[in-house]
């Protein structure tokens, strides 16, 4: 039983679900949406759910979320907590990790761990293009590593995770923390290596502005923006950050690096550290005489108690996840999940109940997408990744991936690597985005809308705007070999079709006009005067109008 | 419908917020651009390359001072940056001669010998060195924080270049200068027969996707390949079901205001100029596509492969007629937009620069070949097409170099100007002093710009038509801050 209520947005205790308690009726940040429970969720929020926080709906997992419903200890997020974790494989005869995560994410169980941990892939960057040079190895063994570190730690606490991807060896290579010495062999002072210091601050943790815990920046008397950091505290930390090197063997003599290993984290070297005493944040300064590893855990934790770090991840995720452009009071309340998960622990950074937090909120929930002038713009641009993924999820698709690979090569690539091919042709090469600033920047500008940001806009231009269509087109007009669709449960009727369309991929919410589109070509000629006769082509063509429609280009 | 040019040319707040206009000038090119351009009656064709070195190039290591003109030496340059480290040796130098100074005051990167003789020899390459994002002359050392915002953030600084503005928030710009050079200049280009549009003046390659964005101007993105086309489904009938719908889609779920029709204002803008553009090219003449493919035959790499598409649309752009006997695009001014990346050289800054360097010699001074031959062909077909190709970056680096065979994010750098238009085989602007602590030096080798990125936009600018002073200042706000508004590089 749903009920329609105005909710407003600023007033949400997050609770397990929204009840009558919660109605208010102010005038302004008003969201007109359906009451629906968390613990019964209807099938369009089941679907909008799937659609959050896993690589795409199916048929079957729809009706498992209405069956167990989202919240509390049998629900389906804390299902997918404990679900068995999927783990990169990175061994010699290993597919590439692009296709693998292609392929974990068509068929692997711990869906929203791999959701989430594709997420902070990327926030925090590391680029598999940074090994391909001037080594035998392809970088498959600390991408492939890095990569599982944040699936490991991606319900794990934010210190944590930030401790194990900054020693991990992928990101001491990436943004060279390794080998970053304070001396040369005579013991003549060195300017440190700024990199990995200045992306951690700008990239992984701060952001360039002072924040408040709703996300927007904190002004000044002059009403301008207040820098989170100085240059002076770049080069600070750069000096706190030094006197890591590769592992496997003992530290070397002041002055040198261990030869490159890729296959253990980074060892701390005191002789290659600067001791001394540096400024940090809000007050603090690191302990005079302290070796690297010490030295590392005091800026870790000086980091994360900063007051950008809730707003500037938990917005993040957010819109990865769910929304581009969250009202402030929803990033608010995630926000506050992320100072103190709620229990006796009172624990920081916990990322489970972040997760949670942005799942369960109001803004997310509901049988459709809130509707008022401030979320005109809800949702987001399906990424390249997530694009393809849904559409293969919805049609039951099954993608070959040979592990170990084949040799020699088949003539035609498994389909995970071609679905890695078509995402790049869209600009999202994974694991390889170009830079540490990722495939594209959370605050890319929604074009048109002056205020709002699109953030896949960033990699969204004409070019990629064909590939999406021309991967849609090849997906279901024309077949990509190793790609096999099931279509078996979609209606052959061009009606029933049009229904089914509109309450799976579209949850509700095909406009008339599309639905008009859709049945004009389901219904051409070429389908019932015998020209096509597989009645599987027709449903390829339904759903291929629907897919390629900007209403289904958008995740609302 | 009032606005004034300048907030229409921002693309900021003010007028562009009413409904109305946002969603009239934001329909890529599908409703007619609403531009009130100045200046008409422009003649010949001019474009624009816009080569960005991403990642923020060590313009320290690519101009190296020799002879002592203005103060730096090859001694003040080594007593910082060494053979041990990331110094290049004098000997290895290649000396360039600018006009009216002495023999060899400078070298070039040993990786540039062809560029090098673009200098000395033609006199057809320039650089504007010390360039960078600054707001005003004002600036001094201790208050350099105030000339640019997020100084040393790549993402800041590359979009503060593009957009040809140092403080782009306060200034409440929000497109590029190469879109706002479009939307000035957009109706002296002919209406093309198919879509009834004015086709895109900016094509992009890669490089800033902001740079080719402007109040009305979206720039038409190229993938890789070369080809922007929708694929065939390998079935007729299919074909004609998928092309009816796509069509049916694009006039009757237009609005405004959403994350779709953002979408399909690009997916949909695409489409309309697609097909004008594959038959333009399809119908370049056979000697200028041999041209191109002799002067590129031995080009590798990424930018390479962009500035030879570069050339085959440029050719395109200039034809007023094709070989087929179908119309050329018959443009009068283009903008296209390349890139490089690889620049962030943190660490194994010298083999990285030899071979960038080398990508730069070698894909530059053959597209400058590429369209010097065939303006020699003269084929009738095709306007004499005048270009300048420049270079762009997010900064310069740290002078000192650090602990680990790099350097680290600086500001003022060198660019390079290339082209027939050029006044080349000088240096134009203030060499940096390469003095650590000097007068110019925020600290570690991060110089502080000579010349802005509004002077030096400005002066491109300018030579693509733009030359009354209301439209300068409109295009580049901060441009009332400097006296000199031209550089010189393009007389």
């Amino acid at each position: 039983m749903k009920r329609s209520a105005l909710v407003a947005l600023g007033a949400i205790a997050l609770a397990g679900c929204v009840g009558n308690e919660s109605r208010q009726e102010e005038p302004t940040n008003e969201v007109a949406q359906e009451v629906d429970s968390l613990a019964t969720p209807s099938q369009f929020n089941s679907t909008r759910f799937l659609e959050q926080s896993s690589f795409g709906p199916t048929e079957a997992n729809v009706s498992h979320v209405m069956t167990v419903g989202i919240n509390g200890g049998s629900g389906a997020i804390s299902e997918q907590f404990g679900a068995t974790r999927t783990l990169y494989d990175f061994s010699a005869t290993a597919p590439d990790l692009g296709a693998q995560f292609y392929f974990n994410a068509m068929s692997k169980p711990d869906q929203l761990r791999q959701r989430t941990a594709f997420a902070l892939s990327q926030i925090m960057v590391v680029s598999q293009n940074r090994f391909k040079n001037g080594s035998t190895d392809d970088g498959r063994v600390p991408m492939g590593g890095y990569l599982n570190v944040l699936s490991g730690d991606a319900f794990a606490t934010f210190t944590t995770l930030l401790h194990d991807l900054t020693v991990h060896i992928a990101m001491g290579r990436y943004l060279d923390m390794v080998n970053n010495k304070a001396f040369a062999a005579n013991g003549t002072p060195l300017s440190p290596n700024e990199n990995y210091a200045r992306e951690l601050l700008q990239l992984f943790t701060f952001g360039l502005d002072l924040l408040n815990d709703d996300g927007t920046p904190v002004l000044d008397a002059n009403s301008k923006k207040i820098p989170a950091y100085t240059q002076d505290q770049v080069e600070n930390l750069s000096h706190v950050l030094t006197g890591w090197t590769f592992g496997g063997l003992p530290c070397p003599t002041r002055g040198h690096s261990n030869p490159s290993n890729y296959t253990v984290p980074m060892i701390p070297c005191d002789v290659n550290h600067d001791p001394a005493s540096y400024a940090l944040f809000n007050g603090f300064s690191t302990t005079a005489g302290l070796g690297a590893a010490a030295h590392l855990d005091e800026a870790i934790n000086n980091i994360v108690a900063h007051q950008n770090v809730p707003p500037f991840i938990c917005k993040q995720l957010i819109q990865h996840l769910v929304t581009s452009n969250p009202s402030g009071a929803y990033v608010a309340r995630v926000v506050a999940k992320f100072k103190d998960d709620g229990t006796g622990a009172h624990v920081r950074g916990n990322m489970a109940a972040v997760v949670r937090g942005i799942l369960q909120d109001v803004e997310a929930r509901g049988a459709a997408a809130p509707v008022d002038t401030a979320t005109s713009v809800y949702g987001h641009l399906r990424s390249p990744a997530l694009l393809m993924t849904n559409l293969l999820r919805w049609t039951g698709a099954t993608v070959t991936l040979s592990n170990p690979v084949v040799v020699p090569p088949p003539a035609v690539d498994d389909g995970a690597v071609q679905l890695n091919t078509w995402g790049t042709l869209m600009h999202q090469y994974v694991p390889r985005p170009p830079s540490v600033f990722s495939y594209y920047a959370p605050s890319t500008p929604l074009p048109g809308a002056p205020g709002f940001v699109g953030p896949e806009f960033g990699i969204t231009d004409t070019a990629t705007s064909f590939a999406r269509s021309n991967f849609l087109s090849a997906a279901l007009l024309k077949g990509i070999p190793g790609i096999t669709l099931n279509l078996s449960t979609i209606p052959s009727d061009s009606n029933l079709m049009a229904d089914w369309l509109n309450t799976t991929l579209m949850h509700g919410q095909m406009s008339a006009e599309l639905r008009t589109v859709v049945l004009a070509a389901v219904n051409d000629a070429a389908f019932t005067n015998g020209t096509i006769t597989d009645p599987n082509v027709k449903k390829a063509m339904g759903l291929y109008v629907v897919v390629v429609s900007r209403e289904y280009q958008v995740q609302r | 419908m009032a606005f004034s040019r300048r907030s229409f040319l921002l693309g900021a707040s003010g007028a562009f917020g009413l409904a109305a206009s946002a969603t009239a000038l934001d329909k890529f090119s599908l409703l007619e651009r609403a531009a009130q351009a100045a200046p008409t009656g422009l003649t010949g064709y001019r474009a624009l390359v816009c080569v960005f070195l991403q990642g923020g190039n060590d313009a320290n290591n690519m101009i190296i001072p020799i002879g002592g003109v203005g103060g730096a030496s090859y001694a003040t340059y080594s007593a910082v940056r060494t053979t041990a480290d990331i110094g290049i040796a004098q000997a290895d130098l290649l000396p360039l001669n600018p006009a009216g100074l002495p023999v060899a005051p400078f070298g070039l990167h040993p990786s540039m010998p062809k560029l090098a003789a673009l200098y000395n020899t033609d006199k057809k390459l320039a650089f504007a060195v010390n360039v960078g994002n600054i707001r005003d002359t004002l600036a001094t050392k201790t208050q350099y924080q105030d000339q640019s915002e997020n100084l040393f953030s790549h993402s800041d600084q590359q979009a503060a270049a593009a957009m040809g503005v140092a403080n782009p928030t306060a200034r409440s710009v929000t497109t590029g200068w190469g879109g706002r050079a479009a939307d000035l200049v957009t109706l002296n280009n002919p209406v093309q027969p198919g879509p009834n549009l004015r086709y895109p003046e900016v094509t992009f390659f890669g490089g800033i996707p902001v740079y080719g964005s402007g109040a009305a101007t979206k720039s038409l993105a190229i993938p890789d390949n070369g080809k922007l086309q929708i694929d065939s489904t390998g079935s007729g009938p299919l074909n004609r079901i998928r092309a009816t719908a796509l069509a049916s889609m694009q006039s009757t779920l237009l609005d405004s205001g959403d994350i779709g029709s953002a979408y399909s204002t690009i997916f949909d803008g695409g489409r309309a100029f697609a097909v004008a553009r594959t038959d333009a090219i399809a119908g370049v003449p056979a000697a200028a596509m041999t041209i191109i493919n002799q002067s590129f035959s031995t080009v590798a790499g990424t930018l390479g492969a962009q500035l030879r598409q570069i050339a085959i649309d440029m050719v395109a752009g200039a034809s007023t007629e094709t070989v087929a006997g179908k119309a050329g695009l018959g443009m009068k001014r283009q903008i296209f937009a390349a890139a490089l990346g690889g620049f962030d050289t943190h660490t194994d800054e010298l083999a990285t620069h030899e071979d960038l360097y080398k990508q730069l010699d070698d894909a530059l001074s053959a597209f400058h070949s590429a369209i010097a031959s065939i303006n020699t062909a003269a084929l009738p077909t095709v306007q004499p097409i005048l270009e300048t190709l420049f270079t762009q970056s997010d900064f310069a680096r740290t002078f000192q170099p650090n602990s680990s065979g790099g350097s680290d994010h600086g500001w003022g750098s060198h660019m390079m100007v290339l082209g027939d238009s050029v006044v080349g085989g000088r240096l134009y602007g203030t060499f940096p002093s390469l003095t650590l602590g000097g007068t110019d030096d925020v600290g570690e080798g991060r110089w502080l710009p000579s010349t802005s990125v509004d002077q030096y936009a400005n002066t491109l600018s300018r030579w693509f038509g733009i030359t009354a002073a209301a439209d300068q200042n409109a295009m580049f706000p901060n441009l009332v801050n400097f006296p000199n508004k031209k550089l010189g590089f393009l007389g």
